[in-house]
């Protein structure tokens, strides 16, 4: 028999006894439609969640920051005794906390530091194709002789959030951009008020001032607090008369001229008060930009994507990476103490733990969202395996009714089969009759399922879209599921497959039915 | 394969026993040995459970022989496998029955093309051929009839055009006209002898009917508790 002839045997049977069909068609759209929305949907919520990384080569960075983990050798012998009987696991913890302890009381550290050195040596691993520092600075910044104390930081080039809040100008091309980019409000705060005013303030020059009005104020509160802390109350003429002498003490410390061992041993002094007053003695260093962007203020519900300088989204002034670092660098010790932290691109994501290890053979710690991803998306695959289960049991009922039917159908249709082989069907014959009859209902109900499948993508989205928080990481105009081709002819084979085997034990009873007795059948 | 030549059929010895039934075999045919040519016209007569239907199933290859031998050209069918034997039905047999068994979902046409489908003739071919098979019998204008739009007489004509539709070499009718009356029945007989004949096959018709036997068949063979009691020519 031809297979044509034998699908239309199987559509005819199935119209015969319509209600059966479309209850055993029914349960395999059931099976089907589950099925395929579980593995549609756990395919593109992982794809979405991926390409919504993969935009921002955040799957091929690692964030690597300096190490302050210091070795028992460190610690004076009789620092870490741990007194009293008590089982080694409870010794150790006792140990860690009499280590952490020490550390932060301690001035002996074992930093393993962030530093330029540490950041070539990053470099030059293989399969790191670029590695730059995030800095945030200070400054006193004027343009047009009014003057701001500012904070800046450090924005790498292609940064998206920066480039969604440019108002006017451009944002960094290369790593060491010598311009600046600023915030809107700052501009406001210099005059340029109206709109076409900001577009004017590209291409002016701003002056940076290491040395902010901040720092100075600090000098003088803290000078004022020790006096009172040891005793000396100070009337309000006294207070006001000696909070101006030592406004002006750094500039006075500046017309001592003092000798750099002076300097030193002067700094020691008042260091011993506070760090930040130390670094009033610090020399103030000036350095012209020119501005070459805008920024608005963040969107509060922006978030900035992972491996950015997170300080940016608040800076009044944004500078690339290269030149914030150079700017960092030109502090005191900052050579030496090195950056807070780096983040290094890759090559590939598949590189990212390879190297991750060598940074962290270097001593340093480090951070890759690879790793959460690869969690993440095990996480989502287990839920849509899980789902897809319950389908397949879905499916599984769905094909117990399936075997029903053909029971069914071969009991009613005895008669038929007897005459059938009278008029010369073989046993082969017989059994393709009533497995194509399973298949076809197997078939239809598949591509019944998948349709209505592919129908629910427009709506399941728009209910996504609508649970989602606007902050949340899932790209809001994503579509959140995925209908490769594999599955689009994967799903409905399956399916028919499934129903075959359904009805494989009622074939083969058809094909073995004696003629003679099928013909006598009432 | 079935040998495309045929020069009529041989039953050697044949003998159909059927389970046993209060410890007792059954014997539905005993020892039976008969010889039909090409184009002859055979009645069996026999009262019920003579094992007359026992016979046509086994020429029908419907049914195998307990033992002896059946011949149909130079093949044994008795020794064919199970799908060689659905061969042979296909390309040797037209039978025709007492309720004709038509399948009542399918229109006449649709009934009349069985045996081309499962032939795997094309649609174009086997609607062409059925056509015609339900001329030769009078049915043009009842094509697209199911069963039950049909009188008796016209459902045993769609069974017999069913029957000849492949050009089969024997046709086996086991009481054809058991469910319609003298008038229609002497009609459908004669019909059925006429298309035969044109066709030279070989007509093997089961009948308890005498009269019904002596006027479609040259060769009367007379049955009885599976034994062959008479075997004459007209």
């Amino acid at each position: 028999m031809r297979r044509v002839d034998l699908v239309e045997f199987a559509i005819e049977s199935m119209r015969k006894h319509p209600s059966r069909s479309i209850l055993s068609v029914s349960g395999v759209v059931a099976g089907t439609f589950a099925l395929s929305l579980s593995i549609a949907i756990g395919l593109g919520i992982e794809r979405a969640v991926v390409e919504r990384f993969r935009r921002d080569d955040t799957l091929r960075k690692i964030q690597v920051y300096d190490n302050d983990a210091f070795k028992d050798e460190d610690f004076p012998p009789d620092v870490l005794k741990v007194e009293g009987k008590m089982s080694e696991a409870k010794r150790k913890r006792i140990l860690k906390g009499i280590r952490r302890d020490y550390s932060s009381e301690s001035m002996i550290r074992r930093h393993i530091a962030l530093t330029p050195e540490m950041l070539e040596r990053i470099a030059r691993i293989p399969r790191v194709r670029s590695i730059y520092p995030h800095t945030s600075n200070r400054f006193r910044a004027s343009l047009g002789g009014i003057e701001f104390d500012v904070d800046a930081a450090s924005v790498a080039p292609g940064d998206r959030e920066i480039k969604e809040r440019l108002v006017a100008g451009k944002a960094f091309d290369t790593l060491a951009d010598p311009g600046v980019v600023v915030h809107e409000y700052l501009l406001y705060r210099w005059g340029f008020r109206g709109d076409d005013e900001v577009k004017k303030a590209i291409g002016a020059k701003i002056i940076l001032h290491s040395k902010t009005k901040r720092d100075e104020n600090h000098f003088v509160i803290s000078f004022l607090d020790d006096l009172k802390r040891k005793g000396k109350p100070l009337g309000a003429l006294e207070e006001a008369t000696l909070y101006s002498l030592i406004a002006r003490s750094p500039s006075l410390f500046e017309e001592l001229k003092l000798t750099t061992a002076e300097r030193s041993l002067l700094k020691m002094l008042i260091e011993h008060f506070t760090p930040r007053v130390a670094r009033t003695l610090e020399k103030d260093r000036v350095v012209e930009l020119t501005i070459k962007g805008v920024v608005m203020e963040g969107d509060e519900n922006q978030r900035s994507s992972w491996g950015s300088n997170f300080q940016a989204s608040y800076a009044d002034i944004l500078l690339s990476v290269g030149k914030s670092a150079e700017l960092f660098l030109q502090k005191d010790g900052a050579r030496s103490e090195g950056f807070g932290s780096a983040v290094a691109i890759v090559d590939r994501e598949e590189d990212v733990e390879a190297v991750a290890k060598e940074i962290e053979k270097l001593g340093l710690f480090k951070f890759s969202l690879a790793k959460v991803i690869e969690e993440l998306r095990t996480t989502i695959l287990l839920i849509a395996i899980g789902i897809g289960l319950i389908a397949l049991g879905m499916l599984f009922v769905a094909c117990i009714g399936i075997a029903n039917t053909m029971i069914m159908s071969v009991l009613q249709r005895t008669r038929e089969i007897g005459i059938l082989k009278a008029v010369g069907a073989s046993d082969r014959d017989v059994r393709r009759l009533f497995l194509f009859e399973g298949g076809t209902i197997g078939f239809i109900g598949a591509a019944i399922g998948l349709s209505l499948s592919l129908l629910a993508e427009a709506p399941g989205n728009a209910i996504i879209r609508m649970v989602t928080p606007r902050n949340s990481d899932l790209p809001l105009d994503a579509t959140y599921f995925t209908y490769p081709v594999w599955m689009l002819i994967g799903v409905p084979a399956l399916v028919t497959t499934i129903a075959l085997v359904a009805a494989y034990i009622p074939a083969v009873r058809a094909s073995r039915m004696d003629p003679v007795q099928s013909l006598r059948y009432e | 394969m079935i040998d495309s030549s045929f020069s009529g059929v041989r039953l050697i010895e044949v003998e159909k026993t059927y389970g046993e039934i209060d410890s007792e075999r059954v014997v539905a045919l005993n020892r039976v040995s008969l010889s039909f040519r090409e184009g002859e016209r055979i009645s069996i007569e026999g009262k019920s459970g003579s094992g007359k239907s026992t016979l046509l199933n086994l020429l029908g290859g419907l049914d195998r022989p307990t033992s002896g031998r059946i011949e149909v050209g130079d093949r044994a069918i008795d020794r064919l496998k199970p799908d060689e034997l659905a061969r042979y039905r296909l390309e040797k047999v037209g039978m025709i029955f007492q309720s004709y068994n038509l399948i009542p979902s399918r229109t006449a046409i649709q009934n009349v093309e069985l045996p081309l489908i499962v032939a795997g003739v094309c649609k174009n071919d086997r609607r062409e051929r059925a056509v015609k098979a339900l001329e030769k019998v009078g049915l043009e204008k009842r094509l697209n009839h199911r069963p039950a739009q049909l009188s008796g007489g016209e459902s045993q004509r769609v069974a017999i055009a069913r029957a000849l539709v492949n050009d089969p070499r024997v046709v086996l009718a086991d009481e054809p006209t058991g469910n319609l009356d003298s008038a229609t029945a002497r009609a459908v007989v004669e019909m059925l002898v006429e298309q035969v004949a044109a066709s030279r096959a070989c007509l093997i018709v089961v009948t308890h009917d005498r009269d019904l036997a002596r006027r479609c068949a040259e060769r009367l063979i007379r049955i009885e508790d599976g034994s062959i009691i008479e075997d004459y020519f007209i």
